[in-house]
Parts: C-alpha cells; structure tokens; sequence
C-alpha cells in the first residue's frame, strides 16, 4: 500500500461533538430543574448544581490537560453526570450528598475504567446505587411538593396517592428529578429535535414496562408515571456510553431496562427498580453489543441469521427477567428471616427513618396491627388487613399516624382481574380513605366510592380498611372499676408480644390485691417494665382501664387480657 | 411508474451540507489550452496501456497515446490536444503513487485541428452486430467509468449477465460537485441518447435516469425528456449520502439488493454514470474518443467556482488559476469530492479521465485531526448504508484482532465516509479501516 492513508477522505465533519451532545442532555434537563426547583424549593436546586459543580471539580485533576480557563468544565460529560446524579436524589438529602455522589460518580465509575467512552456502567447510576446500599435511611426523605418545610411522607410507589394528573404534572413526592413527568417530556422533545434522544432505547423501556405491569396485574399508566421509570428511560437508560450502539440492540436493551424495572419494583422488597434494572442491562451491554449482528448489507445468503439474532435477543430477555426473578426470589427468603412482620419497605416509606415496631396486639380477623417507634417515640402503627375480593385474598396496608388517622394506604397484594380488579390501585381510589380514623370505622363502608366495573373488589378494599380501623374497638379495655367475684386467687392467660402471658390474681374484700406473672416471654428490657407497671397500676387504680406503656403497648395489652381473663370475662 | 414518486435507500445514510449552490447555476466553459499537458497512460481501473508515440512526435487532439494490448484490463489513452510530444515522464497522482505518462506541448495556434473517427451507422444493425459495433466503438474512444472508478466501460457492457435495466447515476451525492448537474441540464440530449444506445447494447428493456431532488433544475430537463422516451423513465432520489454508491442506487430505485461481492448484472442492473453515456453518445454519433471531462472547482476556498470542460493533462494548478486561485490562504485542496477525494499538496498533478472535482476547502470546514474516546453513540451504525458497526471494526483494527474486524465487515465496507463525517469524537474510522484492509494477508482479501 502506498501512503494513501494520510490524505483519505471524509475532508469535512459534522458539527456534532461529544461537547455538543453533553450540553445538549444538559440543556433538556432544564425543564426538570425548572420543576425541581418550584416543587421542592431552592435545596432541591442546591443539591442538583451542587452535584454538577462538584462533578466537575473532582474530575479536574484527571482531564486538566482538555481545560482551560476558557473551557473549565471541558466536554461537560462530568458535569451532565453529577447533575443527573443530583435529580435522583431524595429532595431531604443532606448538604454532602452531592460530594459523596461526585466522588463516587469520577472515580469509582467513571475514572477506573478509563474515562470518558470506556466505563461499563452509567456513572450517575452507580453514584446513586452505592448510596442507596450505603445510606438506606437516605433515600426516603420524600417530601411533599411545594410545602418545602412539610414532614417527609411516602412517594407513590410506596403507597401514598395521587391521580394521574398530578403524576404527570409532577404534584407528587419523589426524587428531584423524577416527579415531573410533563417537564421530562419537554426535555425530550428538545433531544428529539436536537437528534441526540436514544428513542429505540426509550420506546423498548416503556413499552415493556406497560406491557410488564400489564402481565403482572398492576396499572400500566401509573407504572410509567409515577417514580423513576420516566426519567430514567429518557435520560439514564439512554446515554451514549453504557447503551448498544446498534438499532436492534438499542430495543433489547430498552425492553430489559422496563421488564426489569417493573419485576424488581413488583416482585422484590425494593421500592424502585430502575437504579438496579439499567445496571443490569448495562452490564449485559456488551453480551447484546456482540450478539445482536446485523446482516450485511447485501448479505443476502445469510439473510438466515435473521433468526438467530432473533433467537439472541430471546435469550438476552430470559436472562434479564430471570435474574430479576431471581432477586425477587432472594429478598421473600431474606424477608422471612426479618424479625418483624412489617416490611421494611413499608416502614422505609410511610415512616422514613423509623427502624423499630412492636407487635400491637395478636392477629385477630387477619388483622395485625404494628405500633411504630422513630427515636424511641411512638410515630404511629401500620395496619394489616386482609379481605377476600372478586378472586381472592386482598391485602391492604394502612399507615397510621398517632392520631389513628389513615396518612398512607397501599394494596400489598391482590390477585383481582388485570383490568378492572387491579384499578383498586389507582390513587384516586384509594385516596379516599386518607384521613379516615379509628372513630368511625363503618364510615368507610358507608360513604365509599366504588369503581364502576369493580364494585367487588372495591368493596373488599372498604371492608379490610373498616376492619383495620376497628382494631381500637374490638378488644377494648373495659371501662371503669372492675368487677370481681368471691375473694381467691384466679389464673388467667393473654396474649403479649412475644407470646402468652400467665398472672395469678389475688382478690381480697371484693379489691384486686396482688398480680403476679406467673410466665410470660416479654422482651426483658422492654416488656418486663411493662409487666410490672401495668400490674401496679391496675392494682393502684381497681380498673383495667388504664394507660399502656409506651413502647411495649403490646405486652401492655397482653397482660391485660390476661387479667381480665383471669377474672373471668 | 409515478414520475413524481421520491426514493431512496431503506436505512443509514446521512445527510451532507450540499453547497451546489456555489456552481449548479454555472454554465460549463472550457479549460483554455494550458502550457503544456501530462497526460497519464493509466487513466483506468487496470493496467497501463503502451506508448504508441516518440519524443518529438506531433500528435493531434484525438490520436491514440497509449495503445492498448490483448490482455487484461486497460483503456486506450488519446491526445487531449496538438502539439508535439516533449518526452515521458512519471506524473504524481493524487493518491501518491506515479504513472507513467506523455507530456505534451500544444499548438495554442492548431486546437482545432482534430482527429476523429467515423460515426457509427447503427440503423438496421441485428442486436447481435449493433452490441459488437457499440462495444468496439467504446474500446476505441477510450472510455472509462466517469463516476470515479474509472472502469473500462467495454468491458463492463460486455459481460454477459442479462440485464433488463440500465440505471443512469446522476444522484451526484457528493457536496460541492455539480457535474452530472450541469450536464443533465445542459447535455440531456446527448445522455438520453447514450442511455438508448447502452440499454440496446446491453438488451435491457428499460433506463431510468436517477437524481437527487436537491438537483432541481436537473430533475425537471430529465422529467421533460423521459416523456418523449417510452422506455426511459426520470426517478427522483431524496438528497441522502450515499445514493450515488451503485448498490445503493439499485436498493433506492428499483429495491433490489446486489449481494455482497457480486455485481450489479446479479440483478440484472447496470449502473452507468451521466457522463460515462454522454461519452459513449459523443463516440457513436460523432466519433469523439474521451479526451476531455467536466471537472467542478468548487469550494469556499476558491475565488471563483466554475463547472469547466478540461482537457485531460491539464494540471489541477491550471484549473484552480482559471478559477481566480485561492480565496483564503492555505485552502486544503482535495481531489473529489470532499466525503471520498483524496487530499493533495501538489498542484501539478495532472487532471485525468477520473478528476469528478476539485474542491477547495477552508480551514475551519476542513476536519481536524484531534479525536476522543469512542462514546459508543452508535451514529455511525446508524448511518452506515452496509449495515456495519463502523466502531466495533476499527476498534478490532487498532487492537490488531484482524480476524473479528474481518468478520465485523472489514471488507464489505464501501468507503463513503458517512461514519466518519458524523461521528461527535470525530475518530477517523475510514483511515483505521484502510490501515486493517491493508494489514490483512492479500491472500485473505
């Protein structure tokens, strides 16, 4: 060969550049940090900038030789990444979050595997999963749109409700970034104009999500709007770097990315999935890159290999929903070894921060009721309640605060026909229930809207909340002085919260004398001070009406029951 | 077939900045006669022919120069001009390498003074003895595939696969370059006469004319002209890069697809560029051998651009001093068109049967050298009109795995350049791909 290769062509260049297209993403995030900044205040918009800055500050020292006081952010790759990092964070985050997250996004994900164009997986992505692994506790401080100082609450994945407006407005508790669905799609409309949006990756990610939800019976329109799986497929899914460079492969890769999310939100213990879906698919990125060949142009002979590719792509999926299967299948085994009933997702979204729960009272009617403590203080009880519906078994999930209001309420699992039966999950069902208490439990059954086309299954829902409220009814202490027989020791058995409870009762001149526990299996720490103060008190006061102890209420009520049951109720 | 339908290619492709504004309105005006002409004995795809001339010998525009011998793949050579030989020398050639080639000093005085043969009677000739008379006729005027590959078009209307459409390539993708432009304006006589005679030769029973609808007034002389042709039909072609590379020509016109190293005739289609059949035209009915081509010098980078009638010989320098010379200093000066051209320094590098256009290009248009990471955007996947993954075939170049770039379609790209053109790294993949043709054994080629 001669010396031909210096001078071939092409001679001219489009203007696209890696620069280009970073500022082009970065500029389509506008109307999500627009929405940011109005829905959850200026530390929302401090927690993003903060994130792209100190992205960019990080990576200085490894890409100083690009910079230049003209070109200080240089391709702005760093920067796109920490402010994308920044719009998945929890709106509550603390102030280090953003420099935990730009370390973690330059050189864990980015810098150690060569920069620019050579890492695996989305750095942002990265960034976010090790602080959700790190810093569980940090990706629940939810807030409530535009009431910046409001306590934390539940995002609506995780049970608190909202109609599909306010989904797609963005008027609903979430990460930064996601809420806004409208401001997404602005930001999308621009990369489209722009020729920059991965739409096959896109398109495969919610098709398959809707399609995913659909299969497993849950409403494919909130599966899309509410959390992360919006955002995600437009701007996480889609970068350059960590997606297939090929068309076919670019809608494998999407499809994965929603199978995947919806499986991990549905089938396992974590409240999203996205974080955990794109990584996969990034992971099995390069697999899809080599298996998924076009045939050539021309190649007509082999036109065959049409199948195969077909047959890859099958492949690719089964693996994807089978370690999504998989994960599921792990984190019900972990579940059964959790010491407590109540799911950690659900303390982790109704009551974000609180890690203790105390078995209220025993299961009666299906309905187990879990008193809350944040920071040793009582922060309000979970509810469960189980109803038989159209098909089966409906369980139901009832946050309530101390006031015995309902603040949270989420079907935990049904098995009501994927079109209609499943519309109990929609927001503007179960937001009727809000705010509905212990007071009047049959006012929920009453007043109740029911969904037109599932008036069996929204019935059944009702009737497990009435039942849930009624827990403060049925076993209710009796009032007033108690009434006692012949003088006499009596023997009596409750239900504490580890288990039975014996007392002996000695009644002497028609007054209850002495109590002694005879055995019981209460916590020593927390429930044998119970034991003792709910005795003397009953003794002080001649009633068994009288204040449970904070912190073992239900140990409290179990030796209550066990004296009343000694004097022969 | 609707005359107003618009086509092209299924998937890839890009679009180009065009820049035929600059000279599709430009009438072609000829080269004055330079100084002295250095004509190349190898103007074609092949071997190259013999001297048929001395030094001190005077020749007249239209003499055979190069003869051509019995075997293989050549193309006779002719005198572009009068004027005696002054001895033979190697002339440099855009790609670097050198031919053996006359070099001529003209009779400024005796231009019109010119050798031609007799035109060609084909009236009343069976199909067998017209095919015989047209191919023979081709041979001697010496003419070439006028596209740019330069492949003896004897040759080629001489295999012997059927074929029943001849496709006239006038989609001209390229930017800058307005030849076939100017020609279907200006010359669709001649092309719609060529074209008859090329689909009687080869017996096809139908020619369509392809053009790009950025080529307007192009599109309407060739519409204008179909309808008196009952066998001839115009297509319009949507402005996509690379609509002029043949087998894309075929996909977008007529859907069909020419398998991976076969020829157009395995479709039964033969692809022949605008001024290849102008040529043949000129051949048969006035007995003119190729010895001059429309050459653009276009480009921001010269002063005036102009579409000019050159006679082979004339150096690049000649065209671009008659064009006004540089409008910027340091133009890049690139032989072609700026997508597949090679770039030269040399000016004296004479203009042959191959030279489409002479593009001058500014600095800023000019790709730079400076590349990045790959970021795995997949645009060049997308636009490549193959079907490769231009980023995953380089990437096994420049790791030396030969044998996975080959199977990633080394060799079944066609050059177009469209990856690279918009690849936002800008990495040169056509100059990685060439380094991997060029590393892999002959004998795997």
């Amino acid at each position: 060969m001669s010396t031909t290769v210096r001078s071939s062509g092409p001679h001219i260049e489009s203007r696209d550049t890696v620069k280009r297209a970073m500022w082009d993403v970065s500029i389509a995030l506008i109307p999500v940090i627009a929405a940011a900044g109005i829905f959850f205040g200026p530390w929302a918009l401090y927690l993003i900038f903060a994130s792209a800055f100190a992205t960019a500050i990080v990576e200085i020292p490894f890409v100083w030789k690009q910079l230049s006081w003209r070109n200080p952010l240089g391709d702005g790759s760093a920067f796109l990444a920490g402010l994308l990092f920044g719009l998945t964070l929890a709106p509550g985050s603390p102030w280090w979050i953003p420099i935990f997250g730009a370390v973690m996004i330059v050189v864990v994900a980015k810098q150690a595997f060569g920069g620019l164009g050579h890492n695996f997986f989305n750095p942002a992505l990265v960034a976010r999963a090790i602080l959700l692994a790190a810093y569980p506790g940090l990706s629940t401080g939810w807030r409530v749109p535009l009431e910046y100082d409001a306590v934390t609450t539940a995002t609506p994945l995780t049970g608190a409700s909202a109609d599909y407006l306010e989904l797609f407005l963005g008027y609903i508790p979430g990460s930064i970034g996601e809420v806004s669905a409208l401001a997404l799609l602005i930001g999308a409309a621009y990369l489209l104009v722009r020729g920059i949006l991965g739409w096959r990756v896109t398109i495969g990610y919610l098709g398959a999500a809707v399609i995913t939800a659909l299969i497993l019976g849950v409403d494919p329109l909130f599966t899309i709007l509410a959390g992360s799986i919006m955002f995600a497929a437009l701007f996480m899914a889609s970068d350059m770097v960590t997606s297939p460079v090929a068309r076919f492969p670019q809608l494998i890769y999407g499809i994965g990315c929603g199978v995947l999310t919806v499986t991990i939100r549905e089938l396992t213990q974590l409240p999203e999935g996205t974080t955990y879906a794109v990584l996969i698919m990034n992971g099995l990125t390069p697999l899809i890159n080599a298996t998924v060949v076009q045939t050539f142009f021309g190649d007509v002979v082999k036109r065959g290999r049409r199948f195969m590719v077909a047959g890859a792509a099958a492949a690719v999926l089964v693996v994807a929903v089978g370690v999504a299967f998989g994960t599921g299948a792990l984190s019900s085994f972990a579940e059964s070894y959790y010491v407590d009933g109540a799911t950690r997702q659900d303390l982790a979204s109704f009551f974000p921060g609180a890690r203790h729960v105390h078995r209220y009272d025993s299961e009666r009617d299906g309905v187990r009721v879990e008193q809350v403590f944040l920071n040793r203080e009582p922060a309000g009880y979970l509810v469960y309640a189980s109803e038989y519906g159209y098909k089966s078994r409906i369980d139901m999930v009832l946050a309530l605060d101390n006031e015995d209001r309902i603040i949270g309420i989420r079907v935990a699992d049904h098995n009501e026909s994927a079109t209609l039966g499943a519309l109990i999950r929609r927001p503007s069902f179960l937001n009727q229930f809000l705010r509905r208490s212990t007071d009047n439990p049959d006012a929920v059954v009453d007043s109740l809207d029911v969904i037109s086309g599932a008036t069996v299954s929204s019935r059944a829902v009702a009737s497990a909340v009435q039942e849930a409220l009624s827990f403060r009814i049925a076993p209710a202490a009796p009032a007033g002085r108690i009434e006692v027989g012949e003088d006499g020791e009596y023997e009596g058995t409750g239900s504490g919260y580890n288990g039975r409870i014996r007392v002996r009762v000695t009644v002497e001149g028609g007054e209850v004398t002495a109590i002694e526990i005879l055995s019981h299996s209460e916590t020593p720490d927390i429930g044998g001070p119970a034991l003792e103060r709910i005795s003397e008190a009953v003794i002080d006061r001649q009633s068994l009406d009288v204040d449970t102890v904070s912190g073992a209420t239900g140990t409290s009520r179990g030796v209550l029951g066990a004296i009343q049951n000694a004097l022969g109720d | 077939m609707d005359n107003t339908s618009i086509k092209k290619f299924p998937i890839g492709g890009t679009h180009l900045p065009e820049e035929k504004e600059l000279t599709t309105h430009v009438a072609i005006t000829p080269l004055p006669v330079p100084a002295e002409v250095l004509i190349p004995l190898k103007q074609h795809l092949g071997a190259p022919v013999e001297p048929a001339v001395k030094v001190g010998d005077r020749v007249r525009r239209g003499d055979v120069l190069g003869h051509r011998i019995q075997t293989g793949i050549r193309a006779i050579v002719h005198s572009s001009v009068t004027g005696e030989v002054l001895g033979f020398e190697d002339a440099p050639m855009p790609d670097g390498s050198t031919v053996h080639a006359v070099r001529i000093r003209p009779d400024q005085s005796a231009q019109t003074d010119e050798t031609l043969m007799k035109p060609l009677d084909l009236e009343g000739l069976s199909a067998e003895d017209y095919r015989a008379a047209v191919i023979a006729r081709v041979e001697e005027a010496g003419i070439v595939g006028l596209g740019g590959a330069t492949f003896p078009t004897h040759i080629k209307l001489g295999l012997e696969d059927p074929v029943d459409t001849v496709v006239i390539n006038g989609a001209e993708c390229e930017p800058y370059i307005t030849v076939d432009d100017r020609l279907m304006q200006e010359r669709a006589d001649a092309l719609f006469r060529g074209l008859e005679i090329v689909r009687r030769t080869v017996g096809a029973e139908r020619g369509v004319v392809a053009c790009e609808i950025n080529k307007p007034d192009a599109l309407q002389k060739i519409r204008e002209m179909a309808v008196n042709y009952p066998h001839i039909d115009a297509q319009a072609l949507d402005t996509r890069y690379p609509h002029g590379a043949e087998k894309h020509l075929i996909k977008a016109v007529l859907d069909r697809e020419v398998p991976l190293r076969a020829l157009p005739s395995a479709v039964g289609v033969l692809v022949n560029n605008v001024q290849t059949v102008i040529a043949i035209a000129d051949a048969v009915d006035s007995g003119r051998p190729l010895t001059h081509r429309v050459v653009t010098v276009s480009g921001h980078g010269v002063h005036e651009p102009k579409n000019l009638l050159v006679p082979v010989g004339a150096t690049i320098g000649d065209a671009i001093e008659f064009c006004g010379g540089d409008a910027v200093t340091d133009p890049v000066i690139v032989v072609g068109g700026p997508m597949t051209g090679l770039e030269i320094s040399n000016r004296a590098i004479p203009m042959t049967k191959s030279t489409g256009g002479i593009v001058l290009l500014t600095v800023e248009e000019h790709a730079g050298n400076v590349h990045m990471a790959c970021i795995n955007c997949g645009k060049c996947v997308e636009v490549c009109p193959m079907y490769l993954p231009p980023s995953r075939m380089t990437a096994y170049v420049n790791a030396n795995m030969l044998e996975e770039a080959t199977n990633a379609g080394l060799h079944a790209c066609i050059l177009c350049g469209a990856c690279q053109f918009v690849c936002p790294s800008k990495r040169p993949l056509v100059e990685w791909i060439k380094k991997g043709r060029s590393l892999v054994s002959p004998v795997r080629r």
